[in-house]
């Protein structure tokens, strides 16, 4: 079976979020409840024909939302509350409905600081404790705690290696807000100038306070079905063109680039560009790509993904996007709803959605024109690239 | 201050050992027997020949910053009074990669690529950890 077996298979017809913000006073299966309600809305469906789920918390909601929702569903599963599972979520989806175990899978997250955030944050908690280092390499023993350190260690060494000077950095953080600007459902949509980043404070240096996430509640959900099906909902399906999985091995860890990371048993430590399988897939190259959606906790994660899915050489990222380049208007927009660093942290949940409405054109102030491919990426390997018609 | 415990490892079956000679100032790790790869994180099989005889090598305890990052804010109530504070990663002489601090050296004074070496921290009458301080190359 060849790797272009699965594109365009499977669409994206609904999309819905629930309001976003910072200690809303709601918890997390109510925020996912209107999130299920907008994108039912938007896809046209009845919600008796939603009869699949997956779904990314830390409870479980697998058994829960149905009741909750008033669903029937014959196939569903759960991953935990991390983001990095989000855009898997959707290929799962895209699977099972070419599969045909489910025609309409709800793929679906809700955050909530009443229910899961405080775990991964605060470092306290069991998951950080696991032997060998926490799920983004934390080690409390000596002081390795926020889930930012290793893409900070990476970055750091990113600068020594190619000769860059660290604030450079800020050009992410000053071109995500610029994006958010024009986004009414941003949390932070406040302008800032490379010289406000430079005054900010450091939180684990070089890294500053513009470089994390804004962590926040909301909830997302999007209905994936298979292309038959999706040709008779309201809009326009957006398709899942290409796909790529969670990378993993020796060379590999969460949120850096490859060979830059921890607790790596390989001696050979050379960059390399091996995500491919997604542009194989879609039949497209990244210099046909409108517009990247990157998973951006931290902000190194955006020069990281830049190189590794091939938009520019290993090396050359912290330098491209200087002078505009990935800002509103810019050859290659990037985060272009601001992002977790300026929409608001929803998982990667939220840059899925982005990437479905930029696709469909519907973005007003911020819609990138005659966007038509557009891409998500969590490295390592995580990625789609949504088709629009 | 309350809760000013310092955080602690984990410290399961596999990892064992590696805290038992730490405590006796030795920096050891898994040595494959059959193609001598040196495991980190520790393992059950080698990852590079997936034979599980194995023997707790004693490492050089020489190595080179790989990275570091500084902490200028506490996460943990142990570190409230201790910032800034820095993390780094040491690449050893014998391959692995490993978290720790480096000591006896302000922060601002860190490179990439410094040599380094061992030394022992008793963070409590069981626990030992592995630190690293500049070495003359």
């Amino acid at each position: 079976m060849s790797l272009q077996h699965l594109r365009d298979k499977a669409a994206v017809v609904g999309v819905g979020k629930s309001a976003l913000g910072r200690n809303l006073g709601l918890d997390a299966l109510t925020l996912m409840s209107h999130a299920f309600k907008a994108a039912l809305e938007d896809s046209g469906l009845k919600k008796e024909e939603v009869d699949g789920l997956i779904v990314n918390t830390g409870g479980a909601e697998c058994d829960r939302l149905p009741q909750l929702l008033g669903i029937d569903v014959q196939w569903s599963s759960q991953t935990w509350s991390h983001g990095r599972m989000s855009g898997i979520i959707l290929e799962w989806a895209a699977m099972v409905v070419h599969a045909g175990l489910a025609r309409n899978v709800l793929c679906i997250a809700g955050y909530s600081s009443h229910t899961v955030r405080t775990r991964t944050v605060r470092g306290g908690s069991g998951e950080a404790f696991r032997p060998g280092g926490g799920p983004h390499w934390e080690a409390p023993e000596y002081g390795i705690i926020h889930p930012g350190t290793l893409p900070t260690l990476a970055f750091q060494r990113y600068c020594h290696l190619y000769g860059y000077k660290p604030d450079l950095l800020g050009a992410v953080s000053v071109a995500q807000r610029k994006h958010a600007s024009l986004n009414p459902d941003a949390v932070y949509r406040q302008r800032i100038t490379l010289d406000d980043y430079k005054k900010a404070r450091f939180v684990v240096e070089p890294l500053r306070l513009y470089d994390f996430a804004a962590v926040n509640d909301g909830a997302v959900a999007l209905i994936v079905s298979s292309a038959e099906q999706a040709g008779a909902c309201r809009k326009r399906p957006v398709y899942l063109s290409g796909m790529q999985g969670m990378q993993g091995g020796k060379e590999w860890v969460i949120f850096s680039r490859t060979n830059m990371g921890v607790a790596q048993q390989s001696l050979s430590r050379e960059a390399r560009q091996v995500n491919q399988a997604v542009y194989r897939m879609a039949g497209v190259e990244p210099k046909d790509i409108d517009a990247v959606e990157i998973y951006d906790s931290f902000s190194p994660e955006v020069i990281f993904d830049l190189e590794d899915f091939g938009f520019c050489p290993p090396g050359e990222a912290l330098g491209w996007i200087q002078g505009g380049r990935i800002e509103p208007k810019g050859e290659l927009p990037v985060n272009t709803h601001g992002g977790h660093l300026s929409e608001g942290m929803l998982g990667g949940f939220n840059h899925l959605a982005e990437a479905v409405r930029q696709a469909r054109g519907e973005c007003g102030e911020r819609q990138v024109p005659n966007a038509r491919l557009v891409q998500y990426t969590l490295g390592p390997g995580v990625s789609i690239i949504f088709r629009g018609t | 201050m309350a809760n000013e415990q310092p955080p602690l490892p984990s410290i399961t079956p596999l990892y064992e050992p590696y805290y038992h000679y730490t405590r006796q100032r030795e920096l050891r790790m898994q040595r494959c027997q059959a193609c001598g790869h040196v495991r980190y994180p520790f393992t059950a099989l080698c990852p590079a020949c997936h034979a599980e005889a194995t023997e707790w090598a004693r490492m050089s305890g020489r190595g080179a910053v790989a990275s570091f990052a500084i902490y200028h804010q506490a996460f943990h109530p142990w570190f409230q009074n201790r910032l800034p504070y820095n993390v780094a990663l040491v690449d050893l002489e014998e391959g692995p990669r490993v978290p720790t601090n480096i000591v006896d050296i302000r922060n601002e004074d860190i490179r990439i690529g410094m040599p380094v070496e061992a030394v022992f921290e008793d963070v409590t009458d069981d626990i030992t950890l592995v630190k690293f301080k500049p070495r003359r190359a």
